[in-house]
């Protein structure tokens, strides 16, 4: 399990709104929020959620996220360094899923 | 480029100034005509009037609807048949807020479609000019994407971007908000390269595919869950192989009818809240469940922690996104599902016993259509209708008990043919997706199938149907109320009947004559027949007005929040 997120998100128009509106929606509140400065039209948010009912899977809303057309990859610290130490987790945790 | 002085928005009316030669609004046709488009659904106003302005001469067909809810509505049906987006649209503010319901029912079942929004100038947006509602943010939570264009020579780029995203993948809407001075501006943008690139699936890893034929060797009642992503995905022939190849025997959701050959002998029919004993049963005893492109949605599942609760769960899927999202699978395999399917060989399979039972129940439980009485039977009348129609026949339902039984009596050769608002569920789906459907397929049989109820929502279409000499033919079953929501007061709120009685519905006949559609009533049994044959022969648009017995009910049911097996039946 994971509760941080980095998200890796187009500089354009309504792109946040989308990744936060889906946040909210598929169950989870922000904790902490951060977005740095854009650089070649990306830049980078770090977030972290909490499942509002404490069941939510945040693995499936980080494949949820990954299908906004504005997202280029999205990166989990914690299962990163967890694959360091033990089994390869889910790839697409590691970067974004395969666009749908 | 030159933006034009802004329109003045109070009066809705366009500016004096000089039309320039070539306009953003000129580089929307010109795209949409480059893109292939054909037809395009939509009702003017104000902000989208520039494009009204530039369709005179173009080669795009514009299909005037009398609500912007049925040009969503128009262009999702014609989208399904398809797989290529459809195209709507509408103006500003109300125009745009009345399309939202027909967006909302194309991203619910994954139908890609291109929606066109006029806006409020640039420099009016965000100060509540007249007309401005924030469609963008509006429609955000139901749509795959959206943008809003600010340079008018962008415009072929993102149009061409908006199809490719609404159709690759997953599909879904994807909405472009057009300001109207950039509509205005002058623009001579290069148009877009005629065909589009598409990237295919990914494919699933063989170490999954591995995976999931050991685990299908070793079941001993295994059982194919059939979703609406298989025919999305293309991969109903290779349902259909797999199915001939294994004999697992399969049910299919609502959006999943028509994919498994409907006289294949193990496919045991639809699963879930209105689907048939054999089918739940064989979920409910399953040991292995083969989902292919479903999504575990409420009304398939039941109870979801009750459902195939003995069974280990191989998920296919094109988004990997609905994998695990309601229920943990064994083995997922991500991409392109016929691909799997095709890798799938897992040999002989020993569940002889397991498909002679599931066989037997089907037997046992098959609907009857033996009815006392002499009123009309909507169930046996549906499947006569669709036989009759044979392999011609598409189906664009409303929602309804009338919409429970088309899933349940009628035929569907392939999935194309069922056309229902499954998602959403959203009344007033049926008139405009057969005129879509019609227009898209005009020798086909196109039936609507709508109710008392659901037809009023959309009723000022028959206006489109009569303009345009739609080739649709309209069932109306009559049953003088809100029949589903009659049903569950019924057995669910202690027969407290609240506000369902539609006694005073005008006489729907005389309503279609009124809109120059030739009509006929059905009042009993007998006229069944020839009421069938006269609808099926008529080049439409045509409607049949037959009066059902309002205490008619869909049957089995399986209650709120109870599991699949323990359904009600007659
Ligand atoms: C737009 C919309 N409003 C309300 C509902 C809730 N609803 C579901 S079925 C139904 C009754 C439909 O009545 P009718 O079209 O006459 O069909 P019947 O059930 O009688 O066959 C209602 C109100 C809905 N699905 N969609
Ligand atoms: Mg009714």
């Amino acid at each position: 399990m994971f509760d941080t997120l980095c998200v890796e998100l187009a500089e354009t128009e309504g792109a946040l709104m989308r990744l936060i509106g889906l946040v909210e929606r598929r169950g989870f509140t922000i904790a902490t929020f951060e977005k740095s400065e854009a650089r070649d039209g990306f830049a980078t948010v770090t977030m972290r959620l909490t499942a509002r009912d404490g069941v939510r899977n945040p693995d499936i809303l980080s494949r949820q996220i990954g299908r906004l057309v504005d997202v280029r990859a999205i990166f989990t610290p914690e299962i990163a360094a967890a694959s360091q130490a033990a089994h390869a987790p889910h790839q697409w945790s590691q970067a974004c899923p395969p666009r749908i | 480029m030159t933006a034009l002085p802004a329109t003045d928005p109070h009066t809705d009316t366009p500016s004096a100034a000089a039309q320039p030669k070539q306009t953003g609004a000129h580089a929307v046709v010109r795209t949409l005509e480059a893109l292939g488009v054909e037809r395009v659904f939509g009702y003017p106003g104000g902000a989208i009037m520039p494009v009204y302005d530039a369709l005179t001469g173009s080669s795009l067909k514009h299909i005037l609807v009398r609500h912007e809810q049925a040009a969503a509505f128009a262009a999702d049906a014609q989208a399904r048949l398809t797989g290529k987006a459809g195209v709507c649209m509408a103006t500003s503010g109300p125009g745009a807020t009345n399309l939202l319901t027909g967006i909302a029912n194309a991203y619910m079942d994954s139908v890609p479609m291109v929606i066109l929004t006029g806006q409020v100038p640039s420099g009016l947006m965000g100060t509540d000019a007249f007309q401005e509602v924030d469609v963008f943010g509006m429609s955000m939570p139901v749509v795959k994407h959206s943008i809003i264009i600010r340079d008018a020579e962008r415009i072929p780029e993102l149009i061409a971007e908006a199809f490719d995203i609404a159709e690759s993948g997953r599909p879904g809407p994807v909405l472009i908000d057009m300001p109207k001075d950039i509509l205005q501006a002058e623009a001579y943008p290069t148009l877009p390269p005629v065909s589009r690139p598409t990237a295919g699936p990914s494919r699933a890893d063989q170490a999954d595919v591995d995976a999931a034929t050991a685990l299908l060797s070793q079941s001993k009642r295994p059982v194919l869950y059939i979703g609406g992503g298989v025919a999305l995905g293309g991969a109903v022939d290779a349902v259909r192989a797999f199915m001939d190849r294994t004999g697992i025997p399969a049910v299919a959701t609502l959006k999943g009818l028509g994919c498994p050959h409907p006289d294949a002998p193990d496919y045991l029919g639809m699963l879930g809240m209105h689907g048939g004993r054999a089918a739940n049963v064989a979920v409910d005893e399953c040991d292995l469940l083969i989902c292919c492109g479903a999504r575990f949605d409420d009304r398939a599942t039941g109870r979801l922690d009750s459902f195939a609760q003995g069974a280990r769960i191989i998920h296919m899927d094109l988004d990997s996104a609905e994998i695990g999202k309601l229920r943990a699978a064994d083995v997922a395999m991500a991409g392109d599902i016929a691909d799997a399917l095709d890798r799938m060989d897992p040999g002989y399979l020993d569940i002889t016993e397991w498909r002679e039972e599931c066989r037997d129940r089907k037997a046992r439980h098959e609907f009857r259509y033996d009815a006392p009485g002499n009123g009309v039977y909507a169930p046996a009348m549906l499947k006569q209708l669709s036989e009759a129609a044979g392999d011609d026949f598409v189906a664009a339902c409303d929602v309804g008990q009338h919409q429970m039984w088309v899933a349940q009596h009628c035929r569907f050769a392939r999935p194309e043919a069922h056309l229902t608002s499954a998602g959403l569920g959203a009344m007033g789906y049926g008139l405009p997706a057969g005129i879509g459907a019609a227009m898209e397929r005009p020798d086909s049989k196109v039936v609507t199938i709508t109710g008392d109820g659901s037809i009023m929502m959309n009723i000022q279409e028959l206006a489109t149907a009569r303009r345009y000499g739609v080739p649709i033919r309209i069932l109306l079953l009559d049953n003088a109320s809100l029949g589903l929501v009659r049903q569950w007061q019924e057995y669910f709120f202690d027969q407290n009947f609240s506000e369902i009685d539609l006694y005073d519905n005008p006489d729907f006949a005389e309503v279609a004559h009124a809109f120059g559609i030739e009509a006929f009533t059905v009042h009993s049994r007998e006229e069944v027949p020839g009421a069938i044959e006269r609808l099926l022969n008529s080049r439409g648009p045509i409607l049949a007005h037959v009066l059902i017995d309002p205490r008619e009910n869909v049957w089995p049911l399986v209650p709120p929040g109870a599991s699949n097996a323990d359904m009600m039946e007659d």
